[in-house]
């Protein structure tokens, strides 16, 4: 008779797999269930989250080779691994390894026209932000209250709805809105370019910077956790973003605060279009409000 | 973990499809394993089982706040079917399983088991009374703490502790009268 431990032993060694017929059948009906179309053969693809979704189903499937298409990798394969090495070895010189991580993600950032993250707050109101690295420009709406600053002019704007007038004065690093305040200083940094994250977060420092990707499977998102402490206090506190591999560009982020904090704490989701607000009002500020400048105003 | 699990939870709540293929990927093979043990060794409904686990996944996401972790959550969804399935078809019972041991000597999933050990423990366990499968399942595949299962089962502790306790004697009786480790 075997003793309990073996068995233990026995029983966690007890392996069943699913096999490639079963993750097709579970991607095919779950996908109606998330309100995506649903997974089909690729003659019938057509709309663009159908491409995507069958991009990614390729990806974990294995694809059927001949001697010469494999030759042709290897060499190839051969070919991109000693280029990418290069190219690593020297951003690695370029740029300290602290802020590896965070850097890579501002510069793919940087290449986007826009930049706009949404959430929704536990109140239901929405709230948007958003960040032009090429035009230097970060605004945000939550309701009918706007703020738009651009630092290439200086500027910063913001629009009371309850008065109905556009505040105008220099533009700060200051954060504009209350709410989600390292969203706010998140999309400065996209807007100007902190790559090194050495002005976004006024009295704290970066401490470390984690990545995980799940290597059990082919997944395209890594996580990447930025700690970050509060010199005063010391407190820790961290930003964590999902990143796609494929790009390098954030696509969910969620902040676990460094301060006392009974406020939101929503998952924010990133995108990229191509036009964004570049004055108060493209964000919807009426042209008949009051403009009133502030200290010293422009 | 928990964190990531919550982002790719709100991910795939949005209608993200490479969030659900992380998620699905992360747990497919353990709840299968989970899955062929609580059905007794019958694959085709652990199939059947692991389908409508992520498919009830992905229509409650938009909606689920994890409040434990998502391992748990999976499993407990898992158990429920299997429960639901083991019901429609009277095998909850210890007396009915003999009938399901001997068509998974047939079954073709054997092939891909290991050893003959693995294959006669597999049948061991497709022997126990579904409660102590249970058990067993969500304590060495689930990786939950007898707490836990208490908790997930509204049960004693104790009763998980003594379940697991009979679980393990019965299989050490099965597989020595299948030959297991009659060597040593």
């Amino acid at each position: 008779m075997k003793p309990d431990d073996e068995l233990e032993s026995a029983l966690k060694n007890l392996r069943f797999e699913t096999g490639a017929k079963l993750d097709k059948r579970v991607f095919t009906d779950a996908a109606p269930a998330m309100g995506i179309p649903p997974f089909v053969d690729e003659s019938a693809a057509t709309s663009e989250t159908f491409r995507q979704s069958q991009v990614q189903w390729k990806k974990s499937q294995p694809r059927p080779r001949n001697g010469a298409f494999r030759r042709r990798i290897s060499v190839g394969a051969v070919a991109a691994l000693l280029l990418a090495c290069l190219s690593v070895a020297s951003w690695i010189q370029w740029t300290s390894k602290e802020t590896l991580h965070w850097a890579h993600v501002a510069k793919a950032a940087a290449a986007k026209q826009w930049i706009r993250a949404s959430a929704s707050l536990s109140n239901g109101e929405l709230l948007e932000y958003w960040a032009s690295p090429k035009y230097e420009i970060k605004a945000s709406r939550t309701g009918q209250e706007v703020a738009v600053c651009d630092f290439r002019r200086g500027v910063q704007c913001r629009y009371f709805p309850q008065s109905g007038t556009l505040h105008r004065s220099q533009s700060t690093l200051a954060a504009t809105t209350p709410s989600l305040p390292v969203l706010e200083a998140t999309m400065q940094a996209f807007a100007t370019g902190d790559h090194r994250l050495e002005t976004t977060f006024a009295g704290s420092v970066l401490v470390s910077q984690q990545t995980h990707t799940d290597s059990a499977s082919d997944a395209p998102l890594t996580e990447l956790t930025l700690v970050l402490r509060q010199q005063k206090s010391e407190r820790e506190g961290s930003i964590v973003f999902l990143i796609d591999s494929t790009t390098g560009l954030p696509d969910a982020m969620q902040v676990n605060p460094w301060w006392p904090s009974r406020g939101d704490r929503p998952v924010v989701f990133f995108d990229y279009p191509k036009d964004g607000p570049l004055d108060a009002y493209g964000l919807g500020a009426p042209r008949s409000a009051r403009v009133v400048d502030i200290a010293g105003g422009i | 973990m928990k964190q990531h699990d919550q982002t790719l939870i709100t991910a795939v709540g949005r209608g993200d499809p490479r969030a659900f293929e992380q998620i699905y990927h992360a747990y497919k093979n353990d709840l299968m394993t989970a899955a062929v043990c609580l059905l007794g060794g019958d694959r085709s409904s652990a199939e059947d089982v692991l389908h409508d686990v992520f498919v009830a996944f992905a229509r409650r996401a938009r909606t689920l706040q994890l409040t434990g972790n998502l391992r748990n959550y999976l499993i407990t969804i898992c158990l429920n079917r299997a429960r639901d399935l083991l019901r429609r078809s009277n095998r909850l019972h210890y007396g009915a399983t003999a009938e399901t041991v001997s068509n998974t000597q047939t079954d073709p999933y054997q092939l891909a088991v290991a050893s003959d050990d693995a294959s006669r423990l597999m049948d061991a366990i497709g022997c126990l009374p579904a409660e102590q499968r249970e058990v067993v399942t969500l304590h060495v595949h689930g990786q939950l703490k007898f707490r836990e299962i208490a908790e997930m089962l509204d049960i004693s502790i104790n009763t998980v502790s003594s379940r697991y306790r009979y679980a393990l004697n019965a299989l050490h009786g099965l597989l020595a009268e299948a030959g297991v480790g009659s060597e040593n």
